[in-house]
């Protein structure tokens, strides 16, 4: 694995870039609220089945399931798991066996943790101080 | 204007939805390409936004299906996509996208692109401003209130029907079907320039007025040719020039202006020729009643390889019930208006 790819210890690569997101739905943080937690309520669904694709060593299917997400993840500037997504798609096109399973173990780590950091963020029924705790947590 | 939006995910269409209605526009979602795909058969929109990958059509497949059918007028198409590629965006191009969003998106250049569509559909009024022009030059004619609508529907029926065809395929493709659609109305645009006395009689022409009524073709072809030649980007006026001029032209040479023979004849022209007659027959003229679809399309078959050309006889042979169709849609519409 090359040094330069993400890894979920390297700090450079944030889980999700708040600030985009706001802006590309204009301000409108009730609209982010609930693309967040779409998201992360479909995490684990879609991880379930890259697993299931990478244990048929369907890579098609694998390949296809990785694009999706990065394209949902990217839309929500979920960044770690976007440039995930990216890693598994390359790898599972190029039908690497061992990079696909590396790449996805670190996925599914990412998505925990997007979900457990997330967590407090829909816990908050006020939706403005959902998003001022995000900041205060350094998003 | 009503945007079509078609995706899988959820968080992309809803971004799209919630920043191009705050930009004034309303937006239709499709959550797959074969639902976009109904939607489009519709003819509400317009303008287009779609992923590339999607399940039931891809948004490639959908850019083909949508350029090679005649749907509605002009749909200005935009490909969302995370491919960035030089080679990606020529297979888009190819497939008939006008441009492309990558994701994820950014709401000014969204704007931008949506703006710049809509620019582009602006100038088919193109096609309005055509067809009032026809219909000016018609309303000095005999002619039948609905005759350039009807004919420009059998020429386009004609003309995909040929696209289908391995001697005609690699000519005819959707833009040459526009095209077509857009020009043939104005087959008798030189008819502005020949006087009332002529044109308007009821009788039969002496041989010297029928000599001065089959220049309403050289005429029509000059006006289009000098506008052409001050409007070098208005190209589709080639076609609207060549299909004035030859549309009289008859396969075995016996037409006018040119006597040209066959393939001599642009194919634009030779597609005209039959639409054109074929209307007149099946219409009511002050000199005779409308002859019934069967007895018109005996005349045609008969002037099979004399008037027409035998390939486009086959192909109106072919297609013959959508011919009737639209004979009855505007039979319709004329007795509800």
């Amino acid at each position: 694995m090359r040094s330069s790819e993400p890894t979920l210890k390297d700090e450079s690569v944030p889980m999700i870039e708040l600030q985009k997101l706001v802006d590309r739905c204009l301000g409108k943080l009730d609209l982010v609220d609930k693309l967040i937690n779409r998201f992360k309520g479909s995490l684990q669904d879609s991880t379930e089945k890259l697993q299931q694709a990478m244990d048929l060593r369907d890579f098609v299917e694998l390949a296809q399931g990785a694009h999706r997400l990065r394209g949902e993840a990217a839309n929500l500037n979920a960044t770690r798991i976007t440039k995930l997504a990216l890693k598994l798609e390359t790898a599972a096109r190029e039908e690497d066996d061992r990079a696909s399973q590396d790449c996805l173990n670190e996925l599914i780590e990412a998505s925990d943790q997007f979900e457990m950091e997330v967590r407090p963020f829909s816990m908050t029924s006020n939706i403005e101080e959902r998003f001022r705790r995000l900041r205060y947590k350094g998003f | 204007m009503d945007i079509l939006v078609a995706d899988d995910d959820y968080s992309t269409t809803e971004t799209l939805r919630n920043a191009l209605e705050a930009f004034g526009y309303d937006v239709t979602v499709a959550r797959d390409g074969t639902e976009a795909y109904q939607y489009l058969r519709t003819g509400q929109f317009r303008l287009f936004i779609s992923d590339w990958e999607m399940p039931g059509m891809t948004g490639l497949e959908l850019c083909r299906e949508v350029r090679s059918r005649h749907i509605g007028g002009y749909i200005y198409l935009i490909l969302l996509t995370s491919y960035s590629s030089m080679e990606d965006v020529v297979q888009g191009l190819e497939a008939g996208a006008d441009d492309f969003i990558t994701k994820p998106f950014n709401p000014s250049e969204l704007l931008v692109r949506v703006r710049a569509g809509e620019r582009i559909l602006g100038l088919e009024s193109r096609e309005l401003t055509i067809f009032a022009l026809a219909k000016l030059a018609e309303s000095r004619d005999q002619e039948t209130g609905a005759h350039l609508e009807r004919m420009r529907e059998y020429a386009r029926i004609l003309a995909e029907e040929l696209a289908q065809t391995d001697e005609f395929g690699e000519i005819v493709d959707g833009d040459y079907i526009n095209l077509l659609h857009l020009t043939t109305p104005l087959h008798d645009i030189g008819k502005v320039a020949i006087p009332d006395s002529i044109l308007l009689k009821p009788g039969r022409l002496t041989r010297q007025e029928f000599e001065v009524m089959k220049t309403h073709t050289t005429l029509g072809a000059k006006t289009l040719t000098e506008v052409a030649t001050h409007h070098p980007n208005a190209s589709y006026l080639e076609m609207a020039r060549d299909i004035a001029l030859t549309h009289h032209e008859r396969v075995d040479g016996q037409g006018y202006p040119n006597g040209l023979r066959g393939d001599q004849i642009p194919l634009c022209g030779r597609i005209t020729a039959l639409a054109d007659v074929y209307d007149a027959l099946t219409s009511k003229r002050v000199y005779k009643d409308a002859y019934s679809h069967d007895v018109a399309k005996a005349i045609t078959l008969r002037n099979s390889g004399s008037h027409f050309d035998p390939e486009i006889v086959q192909a109106f042979l072919r297609c013959e019930s959508h011919f009737l169709d639209v004979k009855s849609h505007f039979e319709d519409f004329c007795l509800v208006h």
